[in-house]
């Protein structure tokens, strides 16, 4: 709003032909006395540092109930904020930019809690008629819950079941474990994405890609034991037990 | 500079708590802001006995949901909100006692580093108001909030940086001191050599002053009696 009420007192001049747009010539206008303008400007600041400050205990209240309730996720965001900057006063345009930002970051919140809300009800069709939500994939970070379980619309039997029209919730369950860290796993390990390497079957038996089970695990231990008693040998690096999860294969699952 | 009111009778060798200088404009946009600063004398010692068991008392009560409701309670979700109205983002730059928390919750505990540094911590963990403490010998004059000037320097982290132009710093009569909320370094940090301490709160707008003196006070008769 400065200055705009002294634009009628500049004069008009005849606009030459290719000369530069009005704009930029326009002179050092008389505008309002600068101390009514900046008791304004200080009102404004004023309010809308106590908006960030209201904006904020409603973003705290938001995340911190959520975290409280199990749901994991919520710290992330996709709000572009500006990127933290030093301590220092802030003009009205930074103060609107903060205020925006936490206005978008509890828009946010709001529309996960509606998503997870609609992913809860989701959830509860998907066990009353399977069939009709086949593949559908939901984890708990979908429902605001806590742990690792994964919820999916699966076939009974595999083929049997796509043909039969027999589906069911799977429920898998227990989080993935953790890399093994490379500087204690060695070469080997590192080359496995972290996890160790399980015992190298011997070739036309064993671990093809998804074939996974006890029992050809178990073959291939026996195989490659040098004792030939079913038992791996000392040191050799066996798969990741105690992953929670019934049926699946390989150690990645969920 | 005056001296507060309500502030308990000083033990022999100890300052008034006094009102820090506030800058005009600073002042001006947040009229509930104060420092507050007391002189002690003080020896960097090892963390007597009795201040390890009260700091891990003060670990066992922490928990983390307590971590997680704590930006609920009065005093940090106003350190939140004049974080935010700063231009800092809390959760990236977290507040002294949420910092303090993550720390405990990080390393299972604290662990002790000796007085003042304990004492400070103590002051922090039971009522929510940080409190630094500056070598006094180091300090020429009252110490102030004011923006940094061009040009200005400060110690961090072991090396000289350069203030951004208006970054809210403590300053003594000279030069700047330390960050707001920041730790200090060298020269004005503790050393060995050091043999009294300006002990100096930032009152944030809205904290109760109830708080700021508590603090203050727990630091102070915890260095006393170490």
């Amino acid at each position: 709003m400065r200055g705009i009420e002294g634009l009628e007192l500049v004069d008009e001049e005849p606009v030459a032909p290719f000369a530069a747009p009005a704009t930029e010539r326009l002179p050092v206008v008389p505008s309002l006395p600068d101390r009514a303008l900046e008791q304004d400007e200080h009102a404004a600041r004023r309010t809308l540092r106590r908006q960030v400050a209201r904006l904020e205990q409603q973003l705290s209240i938001a995340v911190a109930d959520d975290l409280l309730a199990g749901a994991r996720g919520r710290l992330q965001t996709d709000v572009l904020a500006a990127p933290a900057g030093v301590a220092r006063l802030q003009s009205l345009g930074e103060l609107e930019r903060r205020r925006d930002e936490l206005v978008a970051r509890l828009t946010e919140v709001e529309a996960r809690r509606t998503e997870e809300l609609h992913n809860r009800v989701l959830l509860r069709e998907m066990y009353r008629d399977p069939a009709a939500y086949k593949h559908t994939r939901l984890e708990t970070s979908d429902l605001a819950e806590r742990g690792c379980r994964v919820y999916e619309v699966v076939p009974r039997f595999g083929l049997v079941g796509i043909l039969g029209g027999w589906w069911r919730v799977k429920v898998s369950s227990g989080c993935p474990l953790a890399p093994a860290a490379s500087s204690f796993a060695g070469d080997e390990a590192r080359h496995t994405d972290g996890r160790p390497r399980a015992a190298r079957p011997v070739s036309g038996v064993g671990l093809s890609p998804g074939a996974g089970g006890r029992r050809t695990r178990g073959r291939a231990w026996r195989r490659s034991s040098p004792a030939g008693r079913g038992r791996p040998a000392r040191g050799a690096a066996r798969g990741p037990r105690g992953c929670g999860s019934t049926g699946g294969s390989g150690p990645g699952r969920a | 500079m005056a001296g507060l009111p309500d502030d308990p009778p000083a033990e022999e060798g100890e300052g008034p708590a006094q009102l820090g200088w506030i800058e005009a404009e600073i002042e001006d946009e947040f009229p509930g802001l104060a420092l507050v600063t007391v002189e002690v004398p003080c020896r960097p010692t090892r963390t007597a006995p009795w201040v390890v068991h009260r700091l891990t008392d003060l670990a066992n009560r922490i928990t983390g949901p307590y971590a997680l409701r704590v930006r609920q309670l009065p005093v940090p979700a106003l350190h939140r909100a004049f974080y935010r109205q700063l231009g800092l983002d809390p959760d990236v730059r977290r507040p002294p006692l949420e910092q303090a928390l993550f720390d405990r919750l990080w390393s299972g505990g604290f662990v002790p580093g000796g007085m003042p540094g304990d004492a400070l911590l103590v002051g922090l963990l039971e009522t929510g108001v940080a409190v630094w403490a500056a070598d006094a010998a180091a300090l020429s004059g009252p110490l102030g909030v004011r923006g940094a000037r061009t040009g200005e320097e400060l110690w961090t982290a072991g090396q000289v940086r350069p203030l951004a132009k208006g970054e809210l710093v403590i300053a003594d009569a000279d030069r700047p001191v330390a960050r707001i909320f920041e730790p200090l370094a060298p020269p004005f940090a503790v050393g060995p050599t050091t043999r009294r301490v300006v002990l100096y709160v930032l009152q944030v707008p809205g904290v109760p002053a109830l708080d700021v003196q508590e603090s203050l006070n727990t630091c102070r008769k915890l260095l006393r009696i170490a």
